[in-house]
């Protein structure tokens, strides 16, 4: 457990996992998940929420059990040198989310607004922003993402202007599709849910822990209805076909909206989105220079250090990929390990500590 | 103190990077906004694009001015305009797309392209077709605005006061791409040195294959949404004698007892009504009477016989074949349009006028 003053109230759990989660999947989801399920979409949404709520609750018995973060569980139970290469997946992996999100978020910036816009310039821009938050602390960082859960939150009225063009008969009729199909789109919606893996970084700063899981559940609830939210509209708005062809239909409904004051109201939904995805970016960081700091066990004085370089590899790796395609397969890879080590590895992972304690127990009982 | 210094520093240091982004700025007064598109094919590919935009005139008139170019792309197209043009040209502010009648039934498919791919133009762009030469038609004045402006404000101004059906690119897009209901849009013509409304155009597909005429607006309005308004009609009650009546609220529902079979489909149509204008004597309440069943009698006979229009053409602009997939887990798009020339499908119309003005 860390020390009480850098502890926060168990009811910011919320607001942390929700932050973590909302971020630039909103944009596209609707296509990846429609690709198999179509009007019964929303039901992939639902199943994928309750599998993510499953899985916090699995991971709240884990981290309740030991009161420690993931990185010393896996010292426990694997020892330094195996526990600390399965901790380095998981830091490469919540690295990779921080990359996703803002690497996604540049190349909506440039194919929407500026398609000359200097991707070195604003990615360092957004990172000292990142930085800032990072070496401040925890508390810091919860902070920015109960704000950016709270004041970006207008822009979901905003997906109220398309309800005048909606047809909400493409609800109908309801499972039409097989469970196969169900089933597949339910997996890829799970990937809209990741990111909460944070959760098992930053438990041991939650004051109280165990009241904060009432918190965690709501946040990914609140998730969830914000993805049902969206997709209704857009099953309603779009046809089937024609929202294969939009990359970004959450981001094509508001080519609808008329405002007297503003032409294109993509300018101030995506400006104001940079408040929804920096949470992101600065708890995926935290959660690796944190995750850094305990394997090397490195003095927190060195906070900076590990903070700029890895704020510097996201800024390479940012730099480094390019075009639709490469951002795409990223996304892909990002995804794929997601699902792996949070639908299967974490569940094991309980099973075999609640296994292992048996056994040791067995074991000194004999002894 | 070493803290805040650090902090400044931090804040200070985004807005020095923030001139180096190489953010392209456009300022309204250096650009030209397109406010018009209108195209049309001059052989296979080629296509004759006139644009539209506004010239302000120091005295704060606005004047309405043209530019015509030949190319394969659109995107080309402007460019060739660019070289003709003081300011270089944006879409931003595009409001309306105009398709010449013989490229409208030659198909619109491919010029759709450059108006979704483009992030700049809004889903809110009015489309119309156009009968006649888009070049002549756009480079004579017709309000005290540019024409794009002009035609959009005659759109929209229809659109809103119910005499047309709901239309622009998203809607347009929407049926094209879906699966049970086939686009339709506004057609406009020059006559008498005035643009004006004189058909819908329906589509199969991306190519207009027929067109319903202004009388039968009123019937296409109130089956097309679920809840009308607004809509006026006039009404023959005897020779030379006629009843203008107004729309207050119109409720249409389909019964399909039996969908995806050739069974009956029933359209039901809940209109009120009010008398606006009469010209046979002083309107009494057998008079009433009369109009309403002579409406009802209308709605039935000419929506049944547009339906049939529509069923031979194999064309479904009302969106039946979309009422049909909503109720059935069995659809299947090539066995409905072989099925929905022949299903017989009635109107029953329910009217009631409910006031007459505040004379007798």
């Amino acid at each position: 457990m860390e020390e009480k003053e850098f502890q926060i109230s168990p009811f910011l759990a919320f607001y942390l996992v929700h932050s973590v989660q909302l971020g630039v999947g909103v944009f596209g989801f609707q296509r990846t998940i429609m690709k198999s399920a179509g009007n019964d979409a929303w039901i992939a949404v639902i199943g994928g929420g309750i599998a993510v709520s499953i899985i916090i609750w699995v991971m709240y018995l884990l981290l309740n059990k030991h009161q420690k973060d993931l990185i010393q569980i896996h010292r426990d139970l694997f020892g330094k040198w195996i526990g600390g290469f399965l901790s380095l997946i998981w830091i490469i992996y919540w690295l990779m989310i921080g990359i996703v999100v803002l690497r996604s978020y540049i190349e909506i910036v440039q194919v929407w607004l500026f398609p000359m816009i200097n991707i070195i310039m604003f990615s360092i821009i957004l990172l000292v922003l990142v930085y800032y938050c990072v070496t401040g602390g925890f508390q810091i960082v919860t902070g920015i993402s109960f704000l950016g859960v709270v004041i970006p939150f207008y822009i979901f009225f905003t997906f109220l202007y398309p309800i005048e063009y909606t047809h909400f008969r493409n609800l109908l009729p309801i499972w039409n599709h097989s469970l196969k199909d169900v089933t597949i789109s339910t997996k890829d919606m799970m990937l809209g849910y990741l990111g909460f893996s944070t959760l098992l970084i930053y438990y041991p700063y939650i004051k109280h822990p165990k009241k904060s899981q009432k918190w965690a559940h709501l946040g990914n609830l609140l998730t969830g209805v914000i993805y049902l939210f969206i997709l209704i509209i857009s099953i309603g708005f779009f046809s089937e076909n024609q929202i294969n062809r939009h990359t970004w239909p959450t981001l094509s409904l508001w080519k609808i909206v008329e405002l007297p004051f503003v032409e294109r109201f993509e300018y101030i939904g995506i400006t104001s989105w940079v408040l929804i995805i920096l949470p992101n970016i600065c708890i995926s960081v935290w959660a690796s220079a944190k995750g850094v700091h305990t394997i090397f066990n490195i003095k927190p004085q060195k906070v900076v250090v590990v903070s700029v370089v890895i704020l510097l590899i996201l800024l390479g790796s940012t730099i480094a990929i390019e075009g639709r395609e490469n951002i795409e397969k990223l996304n892909k890879y990002m995804s794929l390990l997601g699902l792996w080590l949070v639908f299967v590895y974490i569940p094991l992972l309980t099973l075999l500590s609640f296994l292992l304690s048996k056994i040791r127990r067995r074991n000194i009982e004999k002894a | 103190m070493r803290k805040l210094k650090r902090m400044v520093q931090i804040i200070l240091l985004p807005l020095f990077l923030t001139g180096c982004m190489n953010i392209d700025q456009h300022i309204l007064d250096d650009v030209q906004l397109i406010t018009g598109a209108a195209y049309e094919y001059v052989d296979d590919d080629t296509i004759e694009l006139t644009t539209v935009f506004p010239n302000h005139q120091p005295d704060g008139s606005v004047k309405n001015e043209t530019l015509t170019t030949t190319a394969i792309l659109n995107k080309e197209n402007r460019d060739k305009q660019s070289l003709q043009s003081e300011k270089p040209m944006v879409s931003g502010k595009l409001e309306v797309a105009l398709y010449e009648r013989n490229t409208a039934e030659k198909g619109i498919l491919e010029l759709l392209d450059t108006l979704s791919r483009d992030p700049s133009i809004g889903a809110n762009v009015y489309m119309a077709i156009l009968d006649g030469n888009p070049k002549e038609v756009l480079n004579k004045q017709y309000g005290n605005i540019d024409n794009g402006i002009f035609l959009s404000n005659l759109i929209e101004q229809n659109v809103e006061s119910g005499l047309i059906h709901k239309t622009n690119l998203h809607i347009f897009k929407y049926k094209l791409y879906a699966e049970g209901i086939d686009p339709m849009l506004p057609i406009i013509e020059q006559k008498e040195g005035k643009l004006n409304i004189n058909a819908i155009g329906l589509f199969e597909e991306d190519k207009l294959v027929d067109q319903i005429e202004q009388e039968k607006f009123f019937f296409m309005t109130i089956l097309l949404e679920r809840k009308g308004q607004k809509d006026t009609y006039a009404l023959k009650t005897k020779e030379e004698k006629k009843a203008s009546i107004v729309n207050i609220k119109s409720v249409r529902k389909y019964d399909i007892p039996k969908p995806m079979t050739n069974s009956e489909i029933k359209i039901n149509i809940n209109l009120k009504a009010i008398i606006r204008e009469y010209n046979d004597g002083t309107l009494n309440k057998q008079k009433i009477k009369k109009v309403e069943n002579a409406l009802k009698e209308e709605i039935e006979t000419k929506s049944e016989e547009m339906i049939q229009q529509f069923q031979e053409k194999g064309i479904d602009p009302l969106g039946i074949g979309e009422e049909v997939r909503t109720r059935t887990r069995q659809w299947d798009q090539k066995k409905w349009k072989e099925l929905y020339p022949d299903i017989k499908i009635t109107v029953q119309a329910k009217v009631k006028i409910m006031e007459s003005g505040v004379i007798e």
